[in-house]
């Protein structure tokens, strides 16, 4: 379908769903369901507090929805909403949990990534999910949502509740943790042809 | 050995966004810097690699639309949501009714 149909169709359907036509909200929660879902993943890494996060994403917006003016797209509001249940979601794990929340990578060593993987020229698909699996929850969070979900520095720091600075700060040490995970040096100043 | 340039240089590559280029004595340096240059061509490929995952998608887990449907339906805010909806409908067919039985009544005065 075109993109205008698409879109005209769901803004039929979102205006239904915020008069209270439940029918037609499931509609958009069958559209948005993986999309929302890929980002819960993304940003908690667990694939059931993952689930868990969707669902509590899409029965938010379900509350929220007679206050969504139509002025963002669905898209990008569910994906608001999403973060932010992910990061109370995520907290509260991790209180549960009593894990430390480190500002600092986990050691690339530890996460499986060899040397031989990190070859130049290999495919860094499957290496870079890992990678990302291995940075903090709060450096994720900011190049997950900068680099895959274009969204600006301003609006990841409103949502994580952090100042841009923050959010600046965050982007440029998560992309050189992951690239010191990726070509196996830390710093970025080492030679790495000169290494066996 | 690194020339003193290349850790702020680097530190540069690290914050880049697409589209974007180092500027002044950085840009200078990584032009003659093969170093600086590898480390920008990582970079590069870092983000293009990040922004090549935004389009792969996991499939959410079977149930998830229905999880969503029975926690709103059991949602207190949806409740008092459909009572609210429930008066809205009752007070505008009242409002139907009392204007069609001034109507009638209007008719059957002029009738008279």
């Amino acid at each position: 379908l075109p993109v205008r149909t698409v879109r005209s169709e769901e803004t039929g359907l979102l205006g239904r769903a915020r008069e209270g036509d439940v029918a037609a909200f499931t509609q958009l929660v069958s559209e948005y369901q993986h999309e929302v879902y890929t980002l819960a993943v993304r940003l908690v890494k667990d694939r059931d507090l993952a689930a868990d996060v969707a669902q509590e994403s899409f029965v938010r917006a379900w509350r929220a929805l007679p206050k969504f003016r139509g002025d963002a797209r669905f898209s990008t509001w569910i994906h608001r909403i999403t973060v932010n249940v992910a990061w109370t979601q995520r907290r509260r794990a991790a209180r549960h949990d009593a894990q430390p929340l480190h500002e600092l990578y986990a050691d690339p060593q530890a996460g499986g990534i060899s040397p031989e993987q990190a070859a130049y020229g290999a495919s860094l698909r499957p290496l870079l999910e890992a990678a990302l699996g291995q940075l903090s929850p709060h450096l994720r969070a900011v190049v997950v949502l900068k680099d895959l979900y274009d969204w600006s520095h301003a609006e990841i720091a409103d949502e994580l509740g952090i100042s841009v600075t923050a959010a600046k700060v965050r982007l440029h040490r998560a992309r050189r943790n992951l690239r010191a995970m990726l070509w196996e040096d830390r710093d970025g100043l080492l030679d790495t042809e000169a290494r066996p | 050995v690194n020339d003193p340039m290349c850790w702020p240089t680097r530190v540069s590559l690290a914050s880049l966004n697409g589209g974007e280029e180092l500027t002044g004595r950085r840009r200078e340096h990584a032009a003659t810097c093969l170093r600086c240059q590898a480390e920008a061509v990582k970079y590069r490929r870092l983000r293009r690699e990040l922004a090549g995952l935004g389009g792969v998608v996991a499939p959410a887990p079977r149930g998830l639309v229905a999880a969503v449907l029975q926690a709103i339906e059991r949602d207190p805010a949806q409740a008092e949501s459909q009572v609210r909806r429930a008066g809205v409908a009752a007070a505008g067919a009242a409002a139907v009714v009392a204007a069609g039985t001034v109507v009638v009544l209007r008719r059957l005065r002029g009738a008279a």
